[in-house]
């Protein structure tokens, strides 16, 4: 995007949102500078903030919030487990095959169908649609606290077996994709987990299915100290999982704009339509559905970025792999916020 | 330039007490000149002005506080008696809170002491967004296995100093910290207690020879900060005892001891705890090679951050409200417990009294340091309060009249009469601390240093004079008037970076490649990643190792 149409898209976008009574801020695709950038918009804006998978990451946020989780760094989990939880996907230990791969590692699996584990042996099986993971995983708890199940419980035997697994580990880590299993489910585990470290050590791992959805919830806890899903509306930033769904608040009309960050060309969602909308994309602009595109490099491959890390889980830097002159997301959007201040 | 006029300026580094005017030129503190021209004179008769505050213990920027963020935000908020909304209690402050609140209570430098190296960028950066003040941070070792494997294969002094200065120079650190030392390694060996001559397993490596290996290889540096130490035992009855005999293993060498209080407790009374201030006032008072800070507990909710896995685990039970959140880290990790500290309950009266006598019955305000243990003890929000409690022993007997008697009896408390000077204020919460940190330029107002001050209206309401400073100026900016930010300017980070001995840094990068499949290159912080995300021109500075 040459310099002139880059300004002339600015100036669009800054008419747009100073137009607005009830802007929103979402997407979030980007690196942390992106983030970053688009809640320090949205709070000089008074505008509403949302991640495209905040759903996701509301799941562990809601246990983090009723009752606490355990959690392990990846890092520690690959060297130190000796027995794996396997939670609503098979595929979940895909990150274990490192340098220091443990291949006497017991794998116990809670999934729709067998595993053939990437991280050890499969060691018990318990099978389990996605809607019966809750009901499985509460026998399973209840094994491990030595409590009956019902007398016609059909899993009941695998169920005893896997307890004893789970008990036998001297360090236990349970894997679970917060888009693959809802929150109930992760209170469940987590409840689990904290029940087996009554006599050993457990632990458990969010594989998190969108790395700029775990930066975003962190960066929303340092800049708002609310969890994702907030408003700068009002004196104060206010958090609710609902209100400030960007989708929710499109579709129902109460937002009059729409800012979507999507710095790692992910599809756009097609509800962006029914909405002014300023696209900020690494890919074709032209081609989306908005008023206002900003073409944006990628973070990590045209630009140095700083990212969340799977196999750390925490954040590093990406340095570029093939530095292109495109902006970045943070650039534009601080030119944005700054064409506001202008007066 | 800037002349502040006819404050009484306070400023202990030069024994001064007296009203005179302090001279600021750019970013520096200068003499009276001769002829000054262009000058922007504050008349500020009657007020008292100090250097910027300094606190060298503050939870206010890393993983486990960013956690404890999003594990308690319904609680941090609520109506003020007045009616308006106002932060309550908890670590539920963004960045930008942080830097703000700070400031406005004359605070300009923040230490985080808890970041661990593995999360350094992710700390930098929340640095880097917390405006006006400057920070540092300390890197937290002696958990990680790299480590225990030195100590264990007996590579001695030379390999634990190439060690800290590679995690130094990588994490920009400001100083060492060892949280437990060995006690959340053993905690995931399934260990649940933990004490200063147990050893690891698998290591055969005790607390005590971590703690001895990297007190002498932070000496050996020459890193100004003495090895910040979190004892073994935090919040036991009898951890005085975990006290003493860490205090006495030091032998002559410094070593700073982190919130003393939660170590002040013995083991007499009919409910198996009592207070052991004054025998540990005692003890620091005949060991000046020991610092301390005090942590002091404030009542009201608030939430506990900690690496001390450990500890923080066998906590759980004491959660209010009831859920707790525990992370096994790399080396550390974190525990993050809930409290809400009550008047009525005999153990919080009696934690709240512990920490006072402390801060009174430790004779050398150079020695005993200004902290609530951020967020743990209580919330910084609530120095004021503590600040006022130091100079008015009417204001303690009035507090001392809500709480159990059967708490306060166990206490030296009632009998002290002490009230700290503003001078020993500024001592404890100014002087003091840049000269731990070894900066030399910052917490006096003499000619050449960091133009860094805090102008206070004089009331006896000690409580509403450092809540709200009436001006604050930042490396010679204003940014506070009349205790509201006005000028939300970038503050820096402090660090202190030995050179990186290359065989060491190979070492270091093998290990890393074996335990992430990373290069080590993604576990460095590089100023600019940090400035980049965080949307500022530059970050560090640096501080020099001791020659």
């Amino acid at each position: 995007m040459p310099e002139t149409e880059l300004s002339d898209s600015v100036a669009r976008a800054v008419r747009l949102l100073r137009a607005s009574r009830a802007p929103v801020v979402a997407g979030l695709g980007a690196d942390v500078a992106g983030i970053v950038a688009a809640f320090a918009l949205a709070r000089k804006l008074g505008a509403a903030i949302d991640h495209a998978g905040a759903e996701w990451a509301l799941r562990d946020q809601a246990v983090l919030q009723d009752i606490g989780l355990m959690l392990v760094s990846p890092g520690e989990a690959r060297r130190r487990a000796d027995t794996l939880l396997l939670v609503g996907d098979g595929r979940l230990d895909a990150g274990f095959d490192g340098a220091d791969r443990k291949t006497d590692r017991k794998i116990v699996a809670l999934t729709p169908r067998a595993v053939e584990p990437s991280a050890g042996s499969a060691a018990a099986w318990l099978k389990a649609d996605a809607n019966a993971v809750p009901g499985v995983l509460a026998a399973l708890r209840a094994r491990v606290n030595n409590r009956p199940l019902a007398a016609d419980f059909a899993q009941a035997a695998e169920v005893k077996r896997a307890a004893e697994l789970l008990k036998a580990a001297a360090f236990g880590v349970a894997l679970w994709s917060p888009a693959a299993v809802d929150t109930l489910t992760i209170e469940m585990l987590t409840g689990l987990i904290k029940d087996l470290n009554g006599a050993t050590r457990w632990t458990g791992l969010s594989v998190t299915p969108d790395a700029s959805l775990s930066a975003a919830a962190m960066a929303s806890g340092w800049m708002a100290a609310l969890p994702l899903r907030a408003s700068f509306a009002h004196d104060r930033p206010k958090h609710d999982p609902w209100q400030f769904d960007a989708q929710r608040m499109v579709q129902s009309g109460e937002a009059d704009a729409i800012l979507w960050i999507s710095a790692f060309d992910d599809p756009l969602p097609d509800w962006l339509a029914g909405v002014p909308a300023i696209v900020v994309s690494a890919g074709s602009v032209a081609a989306a559905s908005a008023a206002i595109g900003l073409r944006v490099g990628r973070p990590g491959r045209d630009h140095d970025a700083v990212l969340y890390d799977r196999a750390t889980g925490t954040l590093a830097e990406a340095i570029a792999s093939a530095p292109a002159g495109l902006p970045s997301a943070a650039e534009v959007l601080r030119r944005i916020a700054a064409g506001l201040d202008a007066p | 330039m800037i002349r502040l006029k006819g404050g009484r300026v306070i400023d202990p580094a030069h024994g001064r007490d007296a009203v005179g005017d302090v001279w600021i030129d750019g970013e520096r503190i200068v003499d009276a000149p001769a002829d000054a021209r262009r000058v922007e004179t504050y008349n500020i008769a009657g007020k008292i002005v100090m250097a910027g505050g300094i606190d060298i213990h503050s939870h206010i920027a890393s993983a486990n506080v960013n956690t404890s963020r999003l594990m308690l935000p319904e609680m941090a908020r609520g109506p003020a008696p007045g009616g308006a909304d106002v932060f309550l209690g908890g670590s539920a402050l963004s960045t930008f809170d942080n830097g703000r609140l700070y400031a406005e209570m004359g605070f300009t430098l923040v230490v985080d002491p808890a970041v661990n190296p593995g999360d350094a960028l992710h700390a930098h950066i929340e640095l880097a967004l917390t405006p006006v003040i400057d920070r540092g941070l300390l890197l937290v070792v002696g958990n990680e296995d790299f480590l225990l494997g030195l100590l264990r294969d007996g590579e001695g002094p030379s390999a634990v100093q190439d060690y800290l200065a590679a995690t130094l120079h990588a994490g920009f650190g400001l100083g060492v910290k060892v949280v437990n030392a060995g006690g959340a390694a053993a905690f995931r060996s399934n260990v649940r207690a933990f004490s200063f001559d147990d050893e690891v397993p698998g290591y055969g490596v005790s607390s005590r020879a971590i703690v001895r290996a990297l007190q002498e290889a932070v000496q050996a540096l020459g890193i100004p900060h003495p090895l910040h130490v979190h004892c073994n035992n935090l919040g036991l009855p009898g951890s005085a005892d975990t006290a003493k005999i860490t205090i006495e293993a030091a032998g002559d060498t410094p070593m700073h001891l982190a919130h003393l209080q939660f170590y002040g407790y013995g083991t007499e009374g009919k409910r198996g705890i009592s207070s052991a201030a004054a025998r540990l006032a005692e003890q620091v008072n005949a060991a000046p090679n020991v610092t301390v800070d005090v942590g002091q507990v404030m009542f009201g909710q608030t939430i506990t951050v900690s690496s001390d896995t450990l500890r923080q685990f066998a906590q759980r039970g004491f959660a209010r409200p009831k859920k707790w959140t525990l992370w096994d880290g790399e080396g550390n990790g974190g525990g993050i417990v809930p409290i809400d500290y009550r008047e009525k309950d005999f153990v919080n009266a009696l934690q709240w009294a512990i920490g006072l006598e402390m801060f009174l019955l430790i004779a050398d305000p150079w020695q005993v340091y200004f902290t609530t243990d951020h967020p743990n003890g209580a919330p910084f929000t609530r120095y004021p309060e503590i600040l006022h409690l130091l100079m008015d022993a009417n204001e303690r007997g009035r507090w001392i009249e809500r709480l159990p008697k059967s708490a306060i009896e166990m206490t030296t408390l009632p009998e002290l009469k002490r009230e700290y000077s503003l001078s020993e204020i500024a001592t404890m919460t100014r002087a003091a601390p840049a000269r731990l940190l070894g900066l030399a330029d910052r917490g006096h107002l003499g000619p050449g240093a960091l133009a860094d001050v805090a102008v206070y209206d004089d009331r006896s309401d000690r409580t509403a004079m450092f809540r709200s400073a009436h001006l604050v100026f930042k490396s010679g900016e204003i940014v506070v008037r009349d205790g509201a930010m006005t000028n939300p300017r970038p503050g820096r980070t402090l660090a202190v970076r030995p050179p990186p001995p290359k065989a060491m840094r190979a070492r270091l990068s093998r290990e890393i490649e074996a335990r992430l499949g990373r290069p080590i290159e993604t576990t460095d912080v590089r100023e600019a990643a940090v400035a980049a995300a965080a949307g500022v021109e530059s970050i560090f500075e640096d501080v020099p190792c001791r020659s």
